[in-house]
C-alpha cells in the first residue's frame, strides 16, 4: 500500500519541477535566452544602457585616484587629488549644508504632499479637480522662469543666504510631483480601510496620520529618493540663494572649482565622486520601495 | 445593546439619482435583521447611513432612541465588518483587534485580556502576531469581527462579510456569525445579495429593490406569503416558475398557455381576493420544490418535455418546458432566477419550468412527463401591479410598489 503511494507521487514530483524549470522555480539565464531570441536582444540592449550609466562612475573613481599629469598620460594612480580637494575646499561643511537644506526640504514636502494627496484622494470637496489640475499644472513651470521672482520675495524678507530660503523654494518646486504621487498612492487605498478606521474611533486627521501614512511607506520613499536625487545635484537655487561661502552646499563648492582659472580633472572627479556618493546611498536604501512606489497604480 | 429605527431614511445624490426612498425598519435589542436585495438596490447605502458614512438626504436613524443623523461614525458606537475585510496591513491580529480598544485609551492590561478572549472565541488564538497577509481569507474574516465583538458595541453593522470566501468555508462561517450574535445577544444588520445567507441568518429579512423596502418579515413568512411578485421570484432557489395564466370564468382553474390547473375549494378559500380576477389574467408562481412527478391520484398535472436534469445527489432538478408564456418579474436579471433567459415575456413560445423532485425518480430528457403542483402552495400576483393575491387584508395593505426593471 504504502509503495502504491510512493509510485504515485513520485511523478507528480518530476512533472512539478519540469514545470517549474530550475529548482529555484525559475529557468536559469542561459536557458530563457536560448528559448526566446527576443531576450538576447533585450539582454545587450540593457548590457549597453549599463554601461552607458557606469562609465562615467568608472571615469570618476579611476581619474580622481591620479594626479593631473596621471590623467593627461592615462596611467598611474595617486591619492593626491583628494587631499588637493579637502585643501582647496571645505568639503565637510559644504556636505553638511546640502545636507541640512535637502532634510528640510524633503521633510516640508513629505508633510505637505502626503496631506495633499490624502485629501485629494479620500475627501471629497467642491472644486476638488480644479485645485488638483492646477497643482499638477505648476509642475510644467521651468524653475528658470520664476527664481528672478523667487529671489526678489526673498531678498525682501531678509532670507537670502539664510538655509530657509533654498529649503523653501526647493519645497515650492518639488511639492506638485510628490503631491501628484501621493494622491495615486493614496486613491488606492480601499476606502473601507479609512472608514473602518473611522468607525474605530479616528477622525480624518487620526486616520491619515495613525493609518494612511503608515501605509504610504513605498510613496513617501519613492517621493524622498526622488527629490533628494534632485534637491542634491541642484546648482542654480543654491548658487543663487546662499552666496556667503559659509553657506555653500557641495554642488556649488564644486562648481566653484570648476569656474577657477586652473581646473583639476582630478580633484574635480573627486569632489563629484563625493557629491554623488550621498544620492547613490540613499538610492541603494530606498531602491526596493521604488519601484513599487513608481508603478502605483499601473495594474489596478 | 440598542434598537436601531429608520423612520423614512432616504438618499438622493448630488446628481439626483434616489438609491435610498422612504425606508423605514425597525431592528429590535438583539434582533439579527437582514438586508437581501440584487445589486445596486441600495442595502448597503442603508447600513452606511446607519454607520454614518453616508449621508442621509431625509429621515431619521435613531440608535437607542437617539437621533444619529449627525453624529460622527465614532459616536454611535458601532462596529462594521466590511467586504474586504478592512483590516490594517501594517498591524498584527492582536493589534487589529485591540486597535478601536487602543483609541478609547483603555488600560493596556485590559486591552491585551479582551483582545485575548476575544481571539480565543473565534479561535484565532495562535495567529496574534500574524500579520493579515499571513492569513487566510477565512481567518481574516475572522480577525474583521474580532475587531468589531471587542468593543462590545450596541450595534453590529455587515456589509457581505461573507461573500469573499469560497462556498464551505461560507456556509461554516454564516453559521458562526449567527451563533456568535446570539451569544452576545447585540442587535445585527447585515447587507447581502444571497438570498439563502438572508433566509438561514436572519431573525427578519427586508428586502429591497431599486431603493425601496419591498417586505420586512421573519424568512418563513417571506417564503409562504410573498407581498409579490419580485419578493416570491427573490426568495427561493432555484427561483419561483413564473407563468401568465388565466382564471377561468368559474374561478375553478386557472389555464397555463393549453393546460388547465384545477383550484380546488379549499385554495380558493385561502385566497378570497382571487375570486375578482375571474375570466382575468392573473400571474402564477410555483416554486420548483412544490413540484413532483405526477402520480395516478394527482389532479392538478402540468405535462411539459424535459429538457435538462441535474442532479444534485438529494435531489433531481427537472428543467421542462411548457407553453403557457412566463411572466416578467422586475430585477429577476439579477436574482438568481432560473429564469427562461431569452425568451420574452407573455409570448406563447415554450417556456422552461424548473422542479425539484427526489432524487430516486425515474425521469428522462426527451420525456414527455407529468408534473404534479401541489395546488395549495400557488401563488397569484397581479399582472399588473406585481403584488401578491391573497385577501382583502393583504390587498389593502399594499406594500412597496415595484420599481421598474
Amino acid at each position: 500500500m504504502s509503495l502504491d503511494g510512493g509510485g504515485a507521487a513520485a511523478p507528480l514530483e518530476t512533472a512539478a519541477r519540469g514545470r517549474m524549470g530550475s529548482r529555484r522555480g525559475r529557468p536559469s539565464l542561459a536557458r530563457r535566452l536560448r528559448r526566446d531570441p527576443g531576450a538576447v536582444i533585450m539582454f545587450l540592449v540593457l548590457i549597453v544602457v549599463c554601461l552607458v550609466m557606469l562609465y562615467p562612475f568608472a571615469f570618476m573613481i579611476i581619474n580622481s585616484l591620479r594626479t593631473e599629469t596621471q590623467y593627461l598620460n592615462g596611467s598611474g594612480f595617486s591619492t593626491s587629488s583628494w587631499s588637493g580637494l579637502f585643501s582647496a575646499l571645505p568639503v565637510g561643511s559644504e556636505l553638511l549644508n546640502s545636507t541640512l537644506i535637502c532634510a528640510g526640504s524633503i521633510a516640508i514636502i513629505l508633510i505637505g504632499s502626503s496631506a495633499a494627496g490624502f485629501a485629494f484622494a479620500k475627501l471629497h470637496y467642491r472644486r476638488q479637480n480644479v485645485i488638483f489640475l492646477g497643482i499638477i499644472g505648476s509642475m510644467m513651470i521651468p524653475v528658470q522662469s520664476i527664481i528672478i521672482p523667487e529671489y526678489v520675495n526673498l531678498s525682501n524678507l531678509g532670507l537670502v543666504n539664510n538655509y530657509l530660503a533654498p529649503i523653501l523654494v526647493y519645497s515650492a518646486l518639488g511639492m506638485p510631483f510628490a503631491t501628484f504621487l501621493m494622491t495615486v498612492f493614496f486613491r488606492g487605498l480601499p476606502d473601507e480601510l479609512i472608514e473602518a478606521a473611522l468607525c474605530d474611533g479616528f477622525g480624518y486627521v487620526g486616520v491619515f496620520w495613525r493609518i494612511a501614512v503608515r501605509m504610504a511607506a513605498p510613496a513617501l520613499a519613492t517621493v524622498t529618493v526622488l527629490q533628494f536625487i534632485q534637491i542634491w545635484d541642484d546648482l542654480l537655487v543654491a548658487l543663487l540663494l546662499l552666496q556667503e561661502p559659509a553657506n555653500r552646499t557641495i554642488t556649488v563648492g564644486l562648481g566653484v572649482i570648476s569656474s577657477g582659472r586652473a581646473v583639476s580633472i582630478p580633484a574635480l572627479m573627486a569632489g563629484s565622486l563625493i557629491s554623488a556618493l550621498p544620492a547613490i546611498i540613499v538610492y541603494l536604501i530606498f531602491q526596493r520601495y521604488l519601484i513599487s512606489g513608481l508603478t502605483m497604480g499601473v495594474s489596478r | 445593546m440598542a434598537t436601531v429605527e429608520l423612520d423614512a431614511v432616504s438618499k438622493v445624490y448630488p446628481n439626483g439619482v434616489e438609491a435610498v426612498q422612504s425606508v423605514s425598519l425597525e431592528i429590535g435589542d438583539g434582533e439579527l435583521m437582514v438586508l437581501v436585495g440584487p445589486s445596486g438596490c441600495g442595502k448597503t447605502t442603508v447600513l452606511r447611513m446607519v454607520a454614518g458614512l453616508e449621508e442621509i438626504s431625509y429621515g431619521e436613524v435613531r440608535i437607542g432612541g437617539r437621533v444619529v443623523n449627525d453624529v460622527s461614525p465614532k459616536d454611535r458606537d458601532i462596529a462594521m465588518v466590511f467586504q474586504n475585510y478592512a483590516l490594517y496591513p501594517h498591524m498584527t491580529v492582536a493589534q487589529n483587534i485591540g486597535f478601536g480598544l487602543k483609541m478609547r485609551r483603555l488600560p493596556r492590561a485590559d486591552v491585551d485580556l479582551k483582545v485575548r478572549n476575544t481571539a480565543k472565541m473565534l479561535g484565532l488564538g495562535q495567529w496574534l502576531d500574524r500579520k493579515p497577509a499571513q492569513l487566510s481569507g477565512g481567518q481574516r474574516q475572522r480577525v474583521a469581527m474580532g475587531r468589531a465583538i471587542v468593543r462590545e458595541p450596541k450595534v453590529f453593522l455587515m456589509d457581505e462579510p461573507l461573500s469573499n470566501l469560497d462556498a464551505k468555508l461560507r456556509v461554516q462561517m454564516r453559521a458562526e456569525v449567527s451563533r456568535i450574535q446570539r451569544r452576545l445577544g447585540v442587535s445585527m444588520l447585515y447587507v447581502t445579495h444571497d438570498q439563502t445567507e438572508a433566509m438561514t441568518m436572519g431573525d427578519r429579512v427586508a428586502v429591497l429593490l431599486g431603493g425601496v423596502l419591498q417586505q420586512c418579515a421573519a424568512p418563513q413568512v417571506l417564503y409562504e406569503r410573498p407581498i409579490n411578485i419580485f419578493v416570491a421570484a427573490f426568495i427561493g432557489s432555484p427561483a419561483m416558475n413564473m407563468y401568465e395564466g388565466a382564471l377561468t370564468q368559474d374561478g375553478t382553474a386557472i389555464s397555463l398557455g393549453s393546460q388547465r390547473l384545477a383550484l380546488s375549494e379549499e385554495v380558493r378559500r385561502a385566497r378570497p381576493a382571487l375570486a375578482a380576477y375571474r375570466g382575468r389574467p392573473v400571474v402564477v408562481g410555483i416554486r420548483p420544490e412544490h413540484i413532483s412527478a405526477a402520480g395516478p391520484g394527482d389532479t392538478a398535472v402540468l405535462r411539459g418535455n424535459v429538457e435538462l436534469l441535474e442532479a444534485l445527489g438529494s435531489e433531481l432538478l427537472v428543467h421542462f418546458s411548457l407553453d403557457a408564456p412566463f411572466a416578467e418579474v422586475p430585477g429577476a436579471a439579477t436574482s438568481g432566477g432560473d429564469r427562461a433567459d431569452g425568451d420574452d415575456p407573455g409570448t406563447t413560445a415554450s417556456t422552461w419550468g424548473v422542479a425539484r423532485v427526489d432524487s430516486g425518480t425515474r425521469i428522462a430528457v426527451g420525456e414527455l412527463a407529468g408534473f404534479a403542483v401541489r395546488p395549495g402552495s400557488v401563488h397569484f400576483f397581479d399582472p399588473d401591479t406585481g403584488m401578491a393575491i391573497w385577501d382583502e387584508t393583504a390587498a389593502a395593505a399594499g406594500g412597496a410598489p415595484i420599481p421598474a426593471a
